[in-house]
C-alpha cells in the first residue's frame, strides 16, 4: 500500500492506493499518528484504493475517534468495493463519506 | 520339617541330661547335710564332677568332628577329580550312589552349558538383526516425504508388524508437478528382506528419474534384481506416475491387488494382473494408463492392509478398506489424512497385533486447491494468491478473498495453531473454502460485536464476521481430531459485477 500525504495548516490529506488489509494496517496507523496534534482536519482520499478489510476499517474508526472532538474526519471519492464494505459492517452511518 | 537326631546332638543332649542330674544330686546334698559348711561340702563334691563331665564332652565332640572332616575332604576330593578329568571316582560302598550321581550331574550340566551358550548367541544375533531391520526399514519409510501441491497430494504410510516383512512404498517428485509412486510386498521377513526392500526403493527412484517411461523403469528394476539377489527374494508391487497437467495416470502392476478409487463411487482400479519382479527375466508387465478426474482419490496397498485379522479371525476386507478411505477423502485434508485414516482402522481392527506389515500410498487429487499456512499475517499474501489465482476471472473474488482473509486473520489471532490447511473447492455452483487448524477451539461463528461495529471495541473481531455473514451463503464450524473445521460456501453468480 502507498500512502501521499498532503498538509494544509491544520487539515491533512492521506491518499491510499492499493491494499489495506492486516499487513497494511500498521502503516496507515503510523501515518496518522505522524500527523501529530496540530491537524484537527483528516480527509482519507481512497480513490486509488482496491481493497479493504475489516484491519484497515479499525484503522478508519481509529482516526476518525482521534480527530473527534477537535475537527472533522471523512473519506472521499469512495470505490465501490470499499463503501461495500464500509456498508457490510455498518460504519457507512457512522462516517462522513463524500463521493 | 522333622529334624535328623544326629550323632552331636544327642551328645549334647546326653551330656545336659548329666549336668541335670548333677545338679539334682548337689541340690539334695546340700539340704540333707546339716552344719555351717554345707555349702563348700557340696561344692569340693560338685565341682569335681563338672569338670570331669565338660571333658569327656568336649573329647567325644572333638573326635566327631575329626572323623566327619576327613570324610568331607576324601568326597570332595572325589568329585573334583571327577568334575576334571571326567573318570570313574572309584568310590566304591556307600559313596558309590554320590559318585554315579556326580557323574550324571557332570553331563548333563555340560550339555545344558552348551545349549545355553548357543541359545544365548543366536538370541543375541537375531537381536542384532531385527534391530538394524527395523532400523532400515523405518529409516526408508521416513525418507518418503508427502507431496503437497496446490491441486494434489500424495502420502504414503505403513502399519508394522510383529515380523519384519519389510513392505515399503514410496512417492517422489518427477520433473515438475509430476507424481511418481510405489508400493511393494516383499516375499519374505527379517534382515533380508529389510536389505532387499531398501535397494528396490533406491533402484527404482534411479531408474524411474533415467528410463523413457514408467514401463522402462519397472523393467530395468526386474532386470537389476535378478542379476543380484542373493537371497532369493521377489516382490510384488504397483508403480505409477501422475501427470495433473494432463490427468494422466500411468501404472504398471506386478502381481499386487488392484487399488482402490473413491470419489462419488468406489471402484478398483482396472489393471492387469502382472507377474512379481525379481523372478523372471521377461516378466509379464504392461503399461496402462487412465486420465484420473479430479475429485477422487487412488489408494494402492500391500496385502498386510486386507488381510489384517481381529480376534475373531475375520479379515479386514475389501469393504473396510474402501470406508476407511472413503473416510479420509471425505476430511478433504489430504493424502496423508487418508493414509492415517487407512493405518488407523487397520491397527484399530488388528488389535495392534498384525501379521504382516500393511504398505499404502494415496493420491489425492481434489476438484479445487489445498495448501498449507503458516499462521502469520505475512502469508496473507500467499492466501491472496491463491484465492484469485483459483477464481480467476469471477467478479466476485475479491470479496471471497476478503471473507477469508477475515478468517484467516481471526485464527492467526484467537486460535493459537501452528498449522492452517486450505482447502477450496468448487461444487455446482459453489465454492466451498475450508480452513482447518490445529489451535485451541475456537468458534467464530460465536463472536459477538460489543456495543455494535461502531464502539470502543474494535479490536474484538466483530467487525470481521459482520464481513464474513454477508459474502458467505453458508458457515458451518465443527471440531474434529482436536482440530477447527471451518466451512464456507460461496454462492457463486456469474456476471455479477459487485
Amino acid at each position: 500500500m502507498k500512502i501521499e500525504k498532503t498538509i494544509d495548516g491544520t487539515a491533512a490529506m492521506l491518499s491510499l492506493s492499493g491494499s489495506l488489509d492486516a499487513m497494511t494496517a500498521g502503516e496507515l496507523s503510523k501515518a496518522v499518528a505522524e500527523l501529530g496534534d496540530g491537524i484537527t482536519d483528516l480527509v482519507l482520499d481512497l480513490e486509488k484504493l482496491e481493497y479493504v478489510s475489516s484491519a484497515g476499517l479499525r484503522q478508519f474508526a481509529l482516526a476518525q475517534k482521534r480527530m473527534a472532538g477537535k475537527g472533522s474526519f471523512s473519506l472521499v471519492r469512495v470505490p465501490p468495493f470499499i463503501r461495500d464494505v464500509l456498508t457490510m459492517t455498518g460504519l457507512i452511518n457512522h462516517m462522513e463519506v463524500l463521493g | 520339617m522333622k529334624k535328623k537326631l544326629t550323632y552331636p546332638v544327642l551328645l549334647t543332649l546326653f551330656f545336659a541330661g548329666l549336668l541335670l542330674a548333677l545338679l539334682i544330686y548337689a541340690l539334695v546334698r546340700y539340704f540333707t547335710i546339716s552344719g555351717d559348711d554345707a555349702l563348700s561340702m557340696m561344692l569340693w563334691e560338685a565341682i569335681p564332677a563338672l569338670i570331669v563331665l565338660v571333658v569327656l564332652y568336649g573329647a567325644a565332640m572333638v573326635l566327631y568332628l575329626v572323623r566327619i572332616r576327613a570324610s568331607i575332604k576324601g568326597a570332595a576330593k572325589a568329585i573334583e577329580g571327577a568334575v576334571t578329568e571326567r573318570r570313574e571316582t572309584g568310590l566304591g560302598g556307600e559313596w558309590a550312589v554320590l559318585d554315579s550321581a556326580v557323574q550324571k550331574f557332570n553331563a548333563s550340566a555340560e550339555e545344558s552349558l552348551k545349549s545355553r551358550e548357543g541359545s544365548i548367541a543366536l538370541d543375541a544375533r537375531r537381536r542384532t538383526e531385527a534391530g538394524i531391520a527395523r532400523d532400515m526399514v523405518k529409516t526408508f519409510s521416513e525418507t518418503t516425504l508427502p507431496c503437497v501441491e496446490l491441486d494434489f497430494s500424495g502420502a504414503g504410510g505403513a502399519e508394522r508388524s510383529s515380523v519384519i516383512a519389510a513392505d515399503l512404498y514410496d512417492g517422489f517428485c518427477l520433473g515438475r508437478r509430476t507424481l511418481c509412486f510405489m508400493t511393494a510386498d516383499i516375499w519374505g521377513t527379517g534382515f533380508a528382506a529389510a536389505r532387499f526392500a531398501s535397494r528396490v526403493k533406491e533402484l527404482f527412484r534411479d531408474f524411474a528419474h533415467s528410463s523413457e517411461s514408467l514401463g522402462e523403469a519397472v523393467l530395468r528394476l526386474n532386470q537389476a534384481l535378478i542379476e543380484n539377489n542373493p537371497d532369493e527374494l521377489a516382490l510384488t508391487g504397483f508403480f505409477a506416475v501422475f501427470s495433473p497437467a494432463t490427468g494422466e495416470l500411468r501404472y504398471v502392476n506386478a502381481g499386487a491387488n488392484p487399488p482402490v478409487i473413491v470419489g462419488k463411487e468406489r471402484a478398483f482400479l482396472r489393471v492387469q494382473p502382472g507377474c512379481p519382479l525379481g523372478l523372471y527375466r521377461e516378466p509379464d508387465l504392461t503399461e496402462e494408463y487412465l486420465i484420473f478426474k479430479p475429485g477422487r482419490c487412488l489408494v494402492t496397498y500391500t496385502n498386510g492392509a486386507v488381510e489384517a485379522r481381529n480376534a475373531a479371525g475375520e479379515p479386514f476386507g475389501y469393504d473396510r478398506l474402501f470406508d476407511a478411505v472413503k473416510d479420509g477423502f471425505e476430511r478433504s485434508l489430504g493424502a496423508e489424512r487418508i493414509v492415517t485414516s487407512v493405518t488407523e482402522a487397520v491397527r484399530a481392527f488388528g488389535g495392534g497385533a498384525l501379521k504382516d506389515d500393511a504398505a499404502l500410498y494415496a493420491l489425492y487429487y481434489p476438484k479445487g486447491i489445498q495448501t498449507e499456512l503458516s499462521p502469520k499475517t505475512s502469508e496473507l499474501e500467499r492466501l491472496r494468491d491463491t484465492i484469485l489465482d483459483w477464481l480467476k476471472d469471477d467478479p466476485r473474488k475479491n470479496k471471497i478473498f476478503l471473507a477469508c482473509e477475515e478468517i484467516f486473520t481471526n485464527i492467526v489471532n484467537h486460535s493459537g495453531a501452528t498449522t492452517i490447511h486450505l482447502s477450496c473447492q468448487a461444487e455446482g455452483n459453489s465454492f466451498v473454502v475450508r480452513f482447518t487448524d490445529d489451535g485451541e477451539p475456537f468458534n467464530p461463528l460465536q463472536m459477538r460485536p460489543e456495543g455494535g461495529y461502531y464502539s470502543n471495541n474494535y479490536g474484538e473481531g466483530g467487525m470481521g464476521m459482520a464481513i464474513i455473514r454477508q459474502i458467505a451463503g453458508e458457515i458451518f464450524y465443527r471440531t474434529q481430531e482436536n482440530r477447527n473445521v471451518l466451512t464456507i460456501r460461496f454462492p457463486v453468480i456469474k456476471g455479477n459485477a459487485s
